[in-house]
């Protein structure tokens, strides 16, 4: 990790219910460090608890057991929510709000001073792409992608240095989605720490620097994203028909691990820097070299089935 | 908390549909209470109108969710309490003051030898203003720990199940299960019973204060110890 911790979590269990509920174990004792400026996800099937871990990063669940800091304070400080900025999965605002009113409420409660608000409205508005008019009306009428969009503005107010996003892209349109991505970047540019979490997997291998693989209640994994992950990678390598056993070679004794289909070569294993030098130096011409799926997909469906992988 | 207090007093009193309601609703009740002139322990009136105006004071914000966002900003539990109660309880004194307003224009309206002894009227805002008070209280505990109306609801079901059953005591000319409705409505109700301006007097402003305050602290107890994510289902 490197870089200056911001969020440390330590031993960290979470049971739901109670006296009448059935008791459901959400956290089992979770360990995490996640850097000053670090984009950091959070992947793993449904009712891994990825959620839970959020609301209690968030302060808004108390760990049964075990101890969470935010830039060394309790996530409930006031401190630390002045600098917190939150997007939920689960959009529901008072609906009866119109789109301005939503955004005064919340620069208000995140500590804008008066006199600024309308600037900082007008600024997170067109930083999400939201239309002038849609400011006027309900929150009721707006579609799921523009209620995302309101969401991911409010959570943009005052810049927080900590950002928390629960499933950011959901609902939205290739635009959103390419919105979300470059406020992330923006974030990252600006030294902000971030936390997402999200099942769009590709989006999170291009936007993260490391993800959590969270099942059953367990940090299965960590994951440096373009390190182990990169390894991981399969890759499709196409030569010409009378090159390709040179290439097998050259590959293999590059450290890849070789298969043929169709006369196309299947690689993976290494790093994929290796490929071009390895077959010029083999005198084999590389006519294409395209990367076999998403590698954090890869490595997703890897940990889902069990496999420990290194 | 200014600003919960001032969403509050946004939603649930200057949006149309509230306004009239709390508009229309006050001038009826004023006629009402020109005709009747009284005091009753439960006023239907400010009853009616605390029960829907502000039903799901906070239980709307856990259900909707829109509680997760308030949480993560600069706020406190205590201060958003604070401003949501601050505003329903301005509300209520608003509407029962419009509503005494109307009261004795109508009164006035009637013929001055009608105007009643104006300790008999401050009587009647007093039980109105303190009804409306304690019924706010009791949305506000049930609001704290039942999810989105249902505080209302809840709380409607208890008086008319007591008013039920008190009937059904009578019918059956059972004095013991008279009593029990009788004091079982004396809790729901918190009466204001300082009439009397006798020694009597502090003691029921004693007995109210200190029940409000109870229910209030219990509501405000209940929220500090929940915990609000949607993951918990």
């Amino acid at each position: 990790m490197g870089a200056e911790t911001a969020i440390r979590v330590n031993g960290v269990h979470k049971t739901y219910g109670g006296l009448l509920a059935r008791r459901k174990k959400a956290l089992l004792g979770i360990d995490l460090e996640v850097g000053q400026g670090e984009v950091f996800g959070l992947i793993g099937p449904n009712g891994a608890g990825k959620t839970t871990l959020m609301g209690c990063l968030l302060g808004l669940l108390r760990p049964d057991i075990g101890t969470i800091e935010v830039a060394g304070r309790a996530p409930d400080d006031l401190w630390v929510r002045e600098r917190t900025g939150y997007l939920p999965e689960r959009l529901g605002f008072d609906r009866g709000l119109t789109g301005r009113q939503f955004l005064e409420l919340h620069a208000r409660l995140a500590g804008v001073p008066t006199r600024q608000v309308p600037e900082a409205i007008e600024d997170v508005r067109q930083r999400s792409d939201l239309a002038a008019e849609a400011m006027k009306r309900r929150l009721k009428s707006y579609s799921r992608g523009m209620l995302q969009r309101i969401a991911l503005a409010q959570a943009l107010l005052r810049e927080p240095a900590f950002l928390f996003l629960d499933e950011p892209t959901s609902g939205m349109d290739p635009t959103g989605v390419a919105l979300v991505r470059r406020h992330l970047h923006d974030a990252k540019a600006r030294g902000a720490t971030v936390v997402l979490n999200s099942h769009h997997l590709t989006e999170v291998e291009r936007v993260c620097d490391r993800v959590a693989f969270v099942r059953g209640g367990r940090v299965e994994r960590l994951e440096t994203l373009s390190g182990q992950a990169s390894a991981r990678q399969a890759w499709c390598v196409r030569v010409p028909g009378p090159q390709q056993e040179r290439a097998c070679v050259a590959l293999l004794a590059a450290g890849f691990a070789v298969s043929s289909n169709d006369g196309l070569l299947r690689i993976e294993g290494g790093a994929v820097e290796a490929v071009g030098p390895a077959l010029v130096g083999a005198g084999v011409t590389l006519i294409e070299l395209r990367p076999i799926g998403a590698q954090l997909e890869q490595l997703f469906f890897a940990e889902k089935n069990g496999e420990s992988g290194g | 908390m200014a600003e919960i207090f001032r969403s509050t007093i946004l939603a649930r009193a200057l949006r149309p549909l509230p306004l009239a309601f709390a508009l229309g609703w006050a001038t009826f009740g004023g006629f009402t209470g020109a005709m009747l002139r009284s005091h009753p322990a439960l006023d239907p009136v400010t009853a009616m109108y605390v029960l829907v105006a502000f039903m799901g004071l906070i239980g709307l914000d856990v259900e909707n969710g829109g509680l997760h966002l308030i949480l993560t900003r600069r706020i406190t539990r205590n201060q958003y309490l604070a401003g949501r109660l601050l505003a329903a309880f301005c509300l209520c004194f608003v509407f029962c003051l419009f509503r005494f307003a109307v009261t004795c224009g109508i009164t006035a309206w009637a013929g001055p030898g009608r105007f009643p002894p104006t300790s008999e009227l401050l009587a009647v805002l007093i039980a109105w203003l303190g009804a409306s008070a304690w019924q706010l209280g009791v949305l506000f505990f049930c609001s704290t720990f039942l999810p989105g109306r249902l505080d209302s609801f809840v709380y409607w079901l208890l008086l008319v199940a007591n008013a039920l059953v008190a009937g059904l005591g009578e019918m059956l000319d059972k004095p013991w299960l008279t009593a029990l409705t009788d004091w079982i409505g004396d809790q729901l109700l918190n009466p204001l019973e300082i009439w009397a301006f006798d020694a009597t007097t502090g003691w029921g402003l004693v007995r109210f204060a200190s029940n409000l305050t109870v229910v209030v602290l219990a509501g405000v107890l209940i929220f500090h110890r929940r915990q609000f994510s949607y993951a918990a289902g």
